[in-house]
């Protein structure tokens, strides 16, 4: 009996203790952090481009209205004559979350920079200011499902999203 | 005693033989697809977190950081401006701030949301605040009212209440409101803490609205439709413009 009871006191004891994980892989599938770039201005551009994606805020200034196409960019389009709209382009500003217009200057964002620019003459877009970090995005900290992935490195800026790919000894998990 | 030493020694075995759990990244929050900028009054107010940051705006445009206001512990997704006002929301409280001295907001007001996530604060001559029931939250899909008129928290005072909408911007012209979501519902607020529903059109869902020159524009996904204002309370669609 006293036998017996040793025996059930080991395996109780045996259960309540965690489950052998091992040691992280040395190479496994998992996510990495996408961080937000720093676009250049030379990137901050105009064009001939249609609206695709998922429509955003929208402002007019004048007889222009400016809408967002979220992370891409702002298109912009004619409403001098309300009964035939007609589109003028597509100022490409990858990273733009939220655009306001006062006068003739247009104010948004490419990722965590706040950006001003002139849009009087929108072929001769002009960047009149940039604000280095000015924005601070949410981040996304840890990736869309459940396993081993690269840990975050807040010294390289916020994480805007994920990626599926090789990591090799990945020290974070959840 | 020796049959006790074993015993407690035999599962601690099993317990360091156990690899301890990597650190888990921390969480932050997700981000939101709400309004982040406002302008009022030559300045730019930027939610920024848990802040308000205002910047300064001179002639040439140039920003300049003026003040951070802490508003809450819970990260702000939405901001509006009008006049001398600002509303603020995250997923639990709308916050209201006095900019009669723009550098400097003062917070005047904030009201419970009944834990129901905000997709964008208006104000009229009442406050409109669209609400919109979130994956992480609870609450209800709809419309609540605030009567701005009273005292120093006017965020205390709601009036009116809808439910069961699913509402997501909101424009004004004349003593009418137009509110957007699954169709376009249009409210005659000649009284403004009481709107009253007069008409709805149900062909798009739209995501957002703007009065231009006695013509409502609502952007629908890869458009926008022009409708001529001319009788408020009926909107009549004058060109649809897909590019």
């Amino acid at each position: 009996m006293k036998r017996c009871k040793y025996l059930l006191l080991l395996g109780i004891l045996y259960l309540i203790s965690c489950k052998n994980e091992g040691p992280p892989p040395t190479q496994t599938s998992g996510y990495k952090p996408v961080y937000a770039p720093k676009i250049p201005d030379s990137e901050i551009t105009f064009s001939s481009g249609k609206i695709k994606g998922e429509p955003g805020k929208a402002v007019t200034g004048g007889n222009r209205l400016f809408q967002l196409e979220p992370n891409k960019g702002i298109h912009v389009i004619d409403l001098s004559n309300p009964g035939s709209l007609r589109t003028l382009g597509f100022i490409n500003i990858p990273g733009a979350h939220d655009l306001e217009i006062r006068d003739h200057q247009l104010i948004t964002n490419a990722y965590n920079d706040l950006l001003v620019l002139d849009v009087t003459n929108l072929q001769q877009l002009k960047l009149i200011v940039r604000v280095d970090n000015a924005i601070r995005l949410p981040s996304l900290s840890i990736p869309p499902h459940s396993g081993y992935f690269e840990c975050v490195d807040k010294t390289k800026g916020t994480v805007i999203g994920w990626t599926k790919t090789t990591i090799y000894s990945p020290k974070c998990k959840y | 005693m020796k049959k006790f030493i074993t015993a407690i020694l035999v599962p601690c075995l099993f317990g360091f033989g156990c690899t301890k759990r990597p650190p888990v990244g921390p969480t932050e929050g997700f981000p939101g697809s709400r309004a982040r900028f406002a302008l009022a009054a030559d300045h730019l107010y930027l939610i920024n977190g848990q802040n308000l940051d205002v910047f300064a705006l001179s002639p040439s445009g140039n920003p300049v950081l003026k003040k951070t206001t802490p508003i809450d512990f819970i990260s702000l997704d939405t901001i509006y401006a009008l006049d001398n006002r600002i509303l603020l929301g995250n997923s639990a409280k709308i916050f209201m701030l006095d900019i009669t001295t723009p550098d400097n907001p003062e917070l005047t007001g904030e009201a419970d949301f009944l834990r129901s996530c905000k997709k964008l604060g208006v104000v009229g001559n009442a406050g409109y605040v669209t609400t919109r029931v979130a994956t992480d939250c609870y609450g209800f899909n709809g419309l609540q009212v605030y009567d701005f008129s009273a005292g120093v928290n006017p965020l205390s005072g709601q009036v009116f209440e809808i439910t069961g909408k699913y509402y997501r911007n909101i424009a004004q012209y004349d003593r009418h409101v137009y509110i957007a979501g699954q169709g376009l519902d249009i409210y005659d607020v000649s009284n403004p803490l009481s709107p009253e529903l007069k008409h709805t059109i149900q062909t798009h869902q739209f995501s957002d609205l703007h009065i231009y020159n006695d013509h409502l524009l609502g952007i629908v996904n890869g458009g926008i439709l022009v409708y001529d204002l001319q009788n408020p309370e009926d909107p009549q669609l004058v060109s649809t413009f897909y590019n």
